[in-house]
């Protein structure tokens, strides 16, 4: 059994909790906790012809008071950089912390996950910017973790980008 | 790459040619090579020195040895012998400068070592304290004794409980799990959540409290749960441990996750999330173990122990509190008994015991013991006789040395002692000169006695004895009018009997019942007992004391007048009385006449017939006084000896 540890990075707020919540259990509530430290959720998917046991460490926003702690991102073999496509700083501090991580554990495999698909119409993010992003090598998913519209795609996508290495 | 060995080199040119070229050959070889002639000087310059340069050596020394080394190991034994001798060297000049080097790395191994094993120390410690003086603790001293390990390791073999529950073998960096194993009991939850989690919680604590990259958490404890964490470079193996484990479990932890490690160093560098080269990994399973006392089996045993003890404790105090409060109950009565003093009391050898002072004339103490209900065998007295000063206990001696009659009282007044009552003249006599003798009496007055003396008996024995009492023809009811006479004679009797207690005599009276001549034997018998028995049973419900009487019938055998006559066959059918008088030591005391005084009828071995009336006499009274005339001996008759005296003995 192949397993990979994957972190889920963003500003506060994000959406990661619900992005796990979605992808693990297909559920979602509209009430925000906020993380506290790292929560550990698991899912087993299929890519190709293997199945791979995805450990999904949910860590906590960051924002301006808190820092992610590098040391969470020991030993993983992929991440999401979720962004709030209604805050134009979250993917500001997507690439702060792309960044960061590149400089604890390395390049590992990572995707652009632009969330709260379900109300574009409020984003600040506008849709030049994601092609841009996409033209500039990235590999961005639109995402919402409330209808769970792009969530499987977005793990899977990530998946076989791991196992391809 | 230059080459550093000339005589190798096939290009050889001799040194004495270059000296011998002249200036235009220089400056046509300037024309040639030009800008090459300082490498060509270079070149000459190396072919001067044939000998290795050592320049040139340090640059690809380096180079050289990682590439000997990599085919084999040459190098490391060419090396061996010169490192120890320079590092024997450099400790000879200076120790000090290795002592510099190596602190920085022993340091930190031998703190560890260090704590482990003061920790392990504590553990014996806490664990000989815990059970050194318990039975069971005795036990297992027998059992080091016997196998000559320590008491402490003994102890902690058998009272540590613990059982490992699960072990994970973790991939440091990831946090994922390489390998899990539980044991059957155990509740486990998904453990690649957990590892996850503990991983996250080491990182998370280090982040928080600092400490260096190799400080780590290596234990979590949780209500009966630990987690043990031992880490190296590239795995971690944290075991889930339910109970007290040994602290040597960390050892085999310890040695367990080495062991993987060097097994799995290069797999565990690369990991890339596949852990099938750890799954047939056995050596963890080995990890989980368990130890648990015995204690349930013997529970039950225990409990019925416990609850026998209890009760035979119950028991003992019941029956010890008891014995103590009659214990206190006793000592509370002799204490407050006049002639008594308590001077010592305790409790020796499950007996209690009493020293003290005791007046012969107080109460006994074993009577006052039996009163509290003490068993006499659980206490021992030891009385030292005394004369107690008390007036009661004066009196008391007064009384048992003078041996007043009944009617006798005293009185002490200023140490003279005064008698008041009456007495018998003799009594008066000696008591005037005993009382002399008497401790703490200086005189002994008599005035107030009233003396008495045999003649005033003698008048009330010939009141009696001169009394008759008549019948009827076959009547055994006494004729009327005679109630007065009745009444008479038994205030005589009474006053007699008072009198004879006085002087310490006792009186027995003879009803004899009489017939006349005529009718059969047997029936004037009969007729003249039922006679008797009639005046016996007059006085008895008049309150005379039945004890005084014996009563016989006569018949006709002892007329009292010659029958020339109806007047004299009236006069015979009578009842007579016969009084005598004796000293009362004489008599046998306490024996009521209901059972043998009236018993003469039922004497089985004697005919009714033989009683005769007349028979009795008494030694001390003068033979003229026996009305009846029958002058007996004083010596007894033979005939009243079969009749009475297996009764009464002599009268």
């Amino acid at each position: 059994m192949i397993k990979k540890k994957i972190c889920m990075l963003g500003a506060f707020s994000v959406g990661k909790t619900s992005l796990v919540q979605q992808f693990v259990k297909s559920i979602f509530s509209d009430k925000y906790l906020t993380t506290v430290g790292v929560k550990i959720d698991k899912k087993t998917v299929t890519a190709g012809d293997r199945d791979v046991e995805l450990l999904l460490w949910d860590i906590y926003g960051e924002d301006e008071f808190q820092k992610v702690k590098t040391s969470y991102l020991r030993g993983a073999a992929g991440y999401f950089l979720i962004i709030d496509g209604t805050r134009g700083d979250t993917l500001e501090t997507a690439f702060k912390l792309r960044d960061r991580t590149e400089g604890a554990i390395g390049e590992v495999p990572f995707i652009l996950v632009f969330n709260k698909a379900d109300i574009e119409d409020e984003w600040e993010i506008d849709g030049k910017t994601l092609e841009d992003l996409s033209g500039d090598g990235f590999t961005v998913v639109r995402t919402s973790a409330k209808t769970g519209m792009g969530v499987e795609e977005a793990f899977l996508s990530l998946t076989q980008k791991m196992l391809e290495g | 790459m230059k080459n550093l060995f000339a005589r190798k080199s096939p290009e050889n040119v001799p040194e004495d040619h270059l000296t011998q070229t002249d200036d235009s050959l220089n400056e046509l070889r300037k024309l040639l090579v030009g800008s090459l002639q300082s490498q060509v000087e270079e070149i000459q310059e190396l072919l001067k020195n044939q000998g290795i340069h050592p320049e040139e050596v340090s640059k690809i020394l380096p180079e050289a040895i990682m590439i000997r080394s990599s085919r084999d190991n040459q190098i490391l034994r060419a090396m061996e012998p010169i490192t120890e001798e320079a590092i024997k060297t450099s400790i000879e000049r200076d120790p000090r400068v290795l002592v510099d080097v190596f602190v920085p790395v022993m340091l930190p191994a031998i703190k560890k070592a260090i704590t482990s094993l003061i920790r392990e120390m504590i553990q014996t410690f806490s664990a000989t304290l815990e059970h050194g003086l318990s039975m069971r603790g005795l036990k297992w001293r027998f059992e080091a004794f016997k196998t000559k390990k320590p008491f402490g390791e003994v102890a902690l073999l058998h009272s540590l409980i613990y059982q490992v529950e699960q072990i994970f073998l973790i991939h440091k960096d990831s946090g994922l799990v390489l390998q899990h194993v539980a044991s059957d009991e155990a509740v486990t939850q998904d453990p690649d959540m957990v590892s996850g989690m503990l991983t996250a919680i080491q990182d998370f604590v280090r982040d928080s409290f600092g400490g260096g990259k190799d400080d780590s958490l290596e234990n979590l404890q949780f209500g009966d749960r630990s987690v043990w964490i031992e880490q190296t470079s590239q795995a971690v193996v944290a075991a889930v441990v339910w109970g007290n484990a040994p602290e040597e479990f960390r050892s085999i932890l310890r040695e367990t996750l080495d062991a993987i490690h060097f097994k799995h160093i290069d797999t565990l560098r690369s990991f890339d999330g596949d852990t099938a080269p750890f799954e047939a990994e056995e050596r963890l399973s080995d990890c989980l173990k368990s130890q648990f006392k015995s204690k349930e089996k013997n529970s039950f045993l225990l409990w019925v122990l416990l609850t026998v003890l209890i009760v035979c404790i119950g028991y003992w105090s019941f029956f010890f509190i008891r014995d103590h409060i009659r214990w206190k109950d006793c000592v509370e009565r002799l204490h407050n008994e006049p002639g008594i003093v308590i001077t010592e009391t305790g409790r020796k050898s499950g007996r209690y015991y009493i020293f003290g002072l005791r007046d012969p004339l107080s109460e006994n103490p074993g009577e006052i013991l039996e009163k509290t209900k003490l068993e006499p065998e659980k206490m021992r007295f030891n009385w030292e006789l005394y004369h107690s000063s008390h007036p009661i206990f004066i009196i008391r001696r007064i009384r048992s040395i003078l041996r007043p009659p009944e009617t006798v009282t005293f009185e002490l007044k200023n140490s003279i002692l005064h008698a008041r009552g009456t007495a018998s003249y003799e009594w008066v006599v000696d008591a005037e000169k005993l009382a002399e003798t008497i401790p703490g009496i200086s005189g002994f007055r008599s005035d107030d006695i009233v003396v008495i003396d045999l003649k005033a008996i003698e008048t009330s024995k010939e009141q009696i004895e001169k009394t008759l009492f008549f019948f009827d023809k076959v009547s055994a009811k006494i004729r009327s009018g005679q109630e007065d006479t009745v009444r008479e004679l038994v205030r005589h009797i009474q006053e007699t009997d008072h009198l004879a207690q006085i002087l310490d005599k006792d009186i027995r009276i003879e009803i004899t019942g009489h017939t006349d001549s005529t009718g059969s034997n047997e029936k004037n018998l009969e007729i003249s007992q039922k006679r008797a028995e009639e005046l016996f049973s007059i006085f008895v419900s008049q309150g005379v004391r039945p004890e005084l009487f014996t009563v016989t019938g006569a018949g006709s055998s002892a007329l009292l007048r010659e029958e020339n006559s109806e007047a004299d066959r009236e006069f015979n059918r009578c009842v007579s009385f016969k009084m005598t008088l004796k000293d009362k030591e004489s008599r046998p005391v306490g024996r009521p006449l209901e059972e043998n005084g009236v018993g003469d009828k039922t004497s089985p071995d004697l005919p009714s017939g033989q009683n005769k009336a007349g028979d009795k006499a008494s030694s001390d009274l003068p033979s003229g006084q026996n009305k009846a005339g029958d002058n007996a001996s004083p010596d007894l008759p033979s005939e009243r000896s079969r009749s009475e005296g297996a009764e009464f003995g002599p009268l």
